[in-house]
């Protein structure tokens, strides 16, 4: 994969099955994940992950998401997404964004935050300290 | 007040503790309405009247009150005079006052007394009430499936004073608990003062310390206004024959086909209770505003939707009026058919204290009116307790927006088009979330509310949306390549 030479994060990419690190973990079984780390598209989403199929533009967060946090959110995925836009190819795009609670009770997210991660059709899933992306067809 | 309920209809266990606005979230059939009218059925109940007249005449007689008031008037006409030198100001007096304790001490073993028969003055009319508002004719329909009984317990906040209401084969079985009758005699304390009509003094040490205090004037029967105020203080407000609104579901339907509905009612056809209420508390309404300030709320809700609701006297009794165009409500919108019930009732019929039941505001209306109602309904949960149920997430959103309004200053309120009143406290707050025969009260947050079920459902929602334009992405894509 085209990850550029000069990235000044070089070191903190890793391609491996799961990533670990992040308070929630992420596991592609026979995939491959990226750590991106804000590297790549001068900010970019946390991870990107692929598969034969699927190609997943991933960002992770927790709390209560404002407003603000989802154009966050739509900013850093859409710019993976453009960065990637070639090698994605024949693979379903999905943009996820992993929801990490440290519980069960959680504040409901804003509705601004909703409808702005919904009309960019980023899909919302909470990550309770490990999320399998085999889950997501 | 505080209802907690067992194994009735598909609620396995509920703990309500009514808040100024509670709102019923869940799945449909998970009891939200059944539980609304359950709560309608002990707040509406009216007592048995002539057990109630025969214990207050056997109490407080009204021979006991008419001779105090004619002492009274014979003291205060002596007094005048001051011609009659032989006239025994102090004994007189004194007699006066032993018949003043002797009307304290009755009116407090009235209250005792009607803790006592609270089944016997109730009971029997709560039986029928609620048959007749589920339309059952025995009440063990209404039990959980694969149980033998069902609970319910009323009492006040800290559930220390309790009224048991039991429902099982043999009918409704309901008793005030001993500690409520302990806590009457231990810590109400009652005093009579002579004169026309007579001075009634109540102080009620609340657990023992905290003091309530009220006084009023009585003549005769009206001695039986004591016990609501008595109820009140000892449940945190549950009072039974309380003024209620309740608005069902498929109002439109109601007041499309009102006159039948009215037909139904003078022919005494079998109707549910529910209905039947809310359409006689509809007709009863009259064209003029009882509480300014509650009708104030629907001259917002007028205002913001662009319509006026008008009330005549003559027929057609019930118009909307759209830019200047007339419309009996029969043939008005559907939204406005909805609607039209709630603001009638704000206009003309609530008052302060009153329990509202509303269920879905949000029924045929467009989203931003879902907002309107909800702000109205916000804001009169300042003067009456409201309860609704609710299926949307515009109404939810709204009522998480209220929490963050309430910290803004009146300028920024001013600025966002709220008015300085409108917020929502947390504490006066209740969400509760029915699902698989549980009740479950959320976190309400100085910013927000928990997140609930229907959150979780509009997000899987969206996610399929998502996942719907992740394959048409792809197939578009795939499409231009070859």
């Amino acid at each position: 994969m085209n990850v550029p030479e000069d990235c000044k994060h070089k070191d903190k990419f890793t391609k491996r099955e799961e990533k670990e690190g992040y308070e929630c973990k992420v596991i592609l079984g026979g995939g491959v994940i990226i750590e991106h780390d804000g590297c790549v598209t001068n900010g970019g989403c946390d991870l990107v992950a692929y598969d034969d199929n699927r190609f997943f533009l991933i960002e992770i967060k927790s709390g209560k998401i404002s407003s603000k946090d989802a154009d966050k959110i739509v900013e850093q995925i859409k710019g993976c997404e453009n960065y990637y836009n070639v090698f994605i190819g024949h693979r379903r795009k999905i943009r996820l964004f992993l929801w990490y609670r440290k519980k069960k009770k959680k504040q409901r997210m804003d509705d601004q935050a909703r409808e702005k991660l919904k009309r960019n059709r980023i899909r919302i899933k909470d990550c309770y300290s490990v999320f399998d992306l085999r889950i997501l067809d | 007040m505080r209802f907690i309920v067992e194994n009735f209809g598909p609620i396995e266990k509920a703990d309500i503790r009514i808040k100024d606005l509670n709102v019923f979230i869940g799945r449909n059939s998970t009891g939200k309405s059944y539980l609304a009218y359950l709560i309608w059925c002990f707040l509406a109940v009216e007592p048995d009247w002539n057990k109630l007249r025969e214990l207050v005449g056997k109490y407080v007689p009204n021979e006991l009150v008419s001779k105090i008031i004619e002492k009274d008037r014979v003291l205060h006409e002596k007094m005048k005079d001051k011609k009659d030198k032989d006239f025994d100001f102090k004994s007189y007096i004194k007699e006066l006052d032993n018949i003043s304790d002797e009307i304290s001490k009755r009116v407090k073993d009235l209250m005792v007394e009607v803790f006592k028969k609270f089944e016997e003055i109730w009971g029997r009319n709560l039986e029928e009430l609620i048959k007749d508002a589920f339309m059952v004719d025995d009440l063990k329909e209404l039990i959980r499936f694969g149980k033998d009984s069902a609970k319910i317990v009323v009492c006040n906040d800290n559930c220390m004073m309790k009224i048991y209401a039991n429902i099982d084969e043999n009918g409704l079985t309901i008793k005030v608990d001993e500690n409520v009758i302990r806590e009457i005699q231990e810590n109400l304390f009652i005093t009579a003062v002579s004169g026309e009509p007579i001075y009634l003094i109540l102080d009620y040490y609340k657990n023992s310390e905290e003091l309530t205090h009220h006084e009023f004037i009585v003549e005769n029967y009206q001695i039986v206004g004591v016990i609501p105020i008595i109820f009140g203080w000892v449940f945190d407000g549950y009072v039974p024959y309380h003024s209620t609104f309740i608005a069902p579901d498929g109002r439109d339907g109601l007041i499309r086909s009102r006159e039948v509905y009215l037909h139904a009612l003078l022919s005494d056809v079998v109707m549910n209770e529910i209905d039947k209420k809310f359409m006689r508390f509809l007709e009863s309404l009259y064209p003029k505003v009882k509480n300014e300030k509650i009708s104030e709320i629907a001259s917002f809700i007028e205002e913001k939707l662009g319509i006026e609701f008008i009330l005549q006297r003559g027929v057609p009794r019930y118009v909307i009026s759209i830019d200047d165009l007339k419309i009996p409500i029969q043939r008005a919108p559907s939204g406005y058919k909805e609607i039209a019930p709630l603001i009638y009732a704000i206009k003309f019929g609530l008052d302060e204290d009153y329990t509202v039941i509303v269920e879905e505001p949000e029924a045929h209306l467009h989203p931003d009116a879902q907002v309107v109602v909800t702000r109205a309904l916000a804001k009169l949960s300042k003067y009456a307790n409201v309860i609704i149920t609710t299926h949307s997430i515009t109404v939810l959103d709204e009522i998480s927006n209220l929490l963050r309004v309430r910290s803004l200053s009146p300028d920024e309120k001013k600025k966002l088009g709220y008015d300085e009143d409108e917020g929502l406290s947390p504490e006066n707050l209740g969400i509760y979330l029915f699902s698989d025969g549980k009740v479950e009260e959320l976190e309400i947050y100085e910013d927000g509310i928990e997140e609930t079920e229907l959150d979780r459902v509009i997000i899987e929602i969206a996610n399929m949306h998502a996942k719907v334009e992740e394959y048409y992405e792809r197939s578009r894509r795939l499409q231009a390549q070859r």
